[in-house]
């Protein structure tokens, strides 16, 4: 058999090199614009779990539980007409429930405080695998679900934004979907 | 048979083509430095024995401290009523009782939620990593 095969020679093509070079350009952008805002993003959610998070998390979700049910307050002092014996025995009862609903509150709270710190990661993996991310919660709700989780009729909530950790998340989850569907296929 | 080699020109541009290709390894190289080191993060962290250590150290600490400052409250409560603060003892009893309970529960429901957690991070956390190592991303 004699021959070989075709014989191929390069060829321009003005429109792959345009395109090409707009990928990198995007590329370019890419990293001045959204690659400070993710690595800012990353620092933010190695914080969510520490130590000082759970402190504050757990003394928020005390204070809030202290004011949507002052009842057992009042409850412990409500034997003022009564004789001792029955006055103590009230208190007694409501030291025991009102500590032991406190308890879970902020075992609550501390649980979602460590969520967070997952879900956090779970933003950032998703983040570099170029999906739409949300928003985590903010610190306040979690100490406030933990209350709500416990007694329903919470009368001070806490309202306070979170925009800016909330913000973080959605921009460089939102802005980096975009910005990465082109990565993997540029 | 023989005669030339019949020569076509390429359909596509060698330029680029390694341009881009440069581009998306430079893209992967960056996944890898800065996205990848949190993919075993994440891994290591539900694994780590210390999560759990940790949830129920808190919860510990959160019934002593909610037992510590009801006790408090309920002495000074008795104070403002002229009583005496100190415990008799079916107090003590009532309390290290509702205090031992309280902390069954705590340590059960920081224990258990872990697990859930764990498993939950196992079966859907990491599904994306998954897709996207093979091919599907």
């Amino acid at each position: 058999m004699g021959g070989g095969g075709t014989k191929y020679t390069p060829k321009e093509h003005p429109e792959e090199r345009e395109l090409a070079k707009i990928a990198k350009e995007q590329w370019e952008e890419y990293k001045t614009r959204y690659i400070p805002i993710e690595n800012e993003w990353m620092n933010t959610v190695s914080g969510l779990n520490d130590e000082a998070v759970h402190s504050a998390v757990a003394g928020q979700a005390s204070a809030e539980f202290m004011q949507a049910h002052p009842d057992r307050v009042r409850q412990a002092q409500a034997g003022m007409g009564a004789g001792q014996a029955s006055r103590r025995s009230n208190m007694t009862e409501a030291v025991n429930t009102s500590a032991n609903n406190l308890s879970q509150i902020k075992n609550k709270a501390n649980l979602g405080i460590t969520d967070r710190y997952v879900r956090g990661m779970e933003s950032i993996i998703g983040i570099g695998q170029g999906q739409e991310t949300s928003g985590l919660q903010g610190m306040t709700d979690v100490a406030e679900q933990a209350v709500q989780g416990r007694i329903e009729n919470s009368k001070n909530r806490f309202k306070r934004d979170q925009g800016t950790l909330d913000g973080f998340g959605s921009l460089a989850g939102g802005s980096t979907a975009f910005g990465l569907a082109k990565r993997s296929k540029p | 048979m023989g005669g030339d080699d019949p020569e076509q020109r390429e359909s596509f541009d060698r330029v680029a083509a390694q341009q881009r290709a440069d581009l998306t390894r430079e893209q992967w190289s960056d996944y890898q430095k800065r996205y990848a080191p949190w993919e075993d993060k994440l891994i290591d962290f539900i694994d780590d024995p210390a999560v759990e250590q940790n949830a129920i150290r808190r919860a510990k600490e959160g019934v002593e401290s909610s037992y510590t400052s009801g006790l408090g409250q309920m002495q000074r409560n008795r104070s403002r009523l002229g009583e005496s603060s100190a415990l008799n003892a079916s107090e003590h009893r009532s309390l290290a009782l509702g205090k031992t309970a309280a902390m069954v529960q705590a340590t059960n429901d920081a224990a258990a939620y872990t697990a859930d957690r764990r498993e939950k991070v196992r079966t859907s956390g990491l599904s994306s990593a998954g897709a996207m190592s093979r091919g599907k991303g």
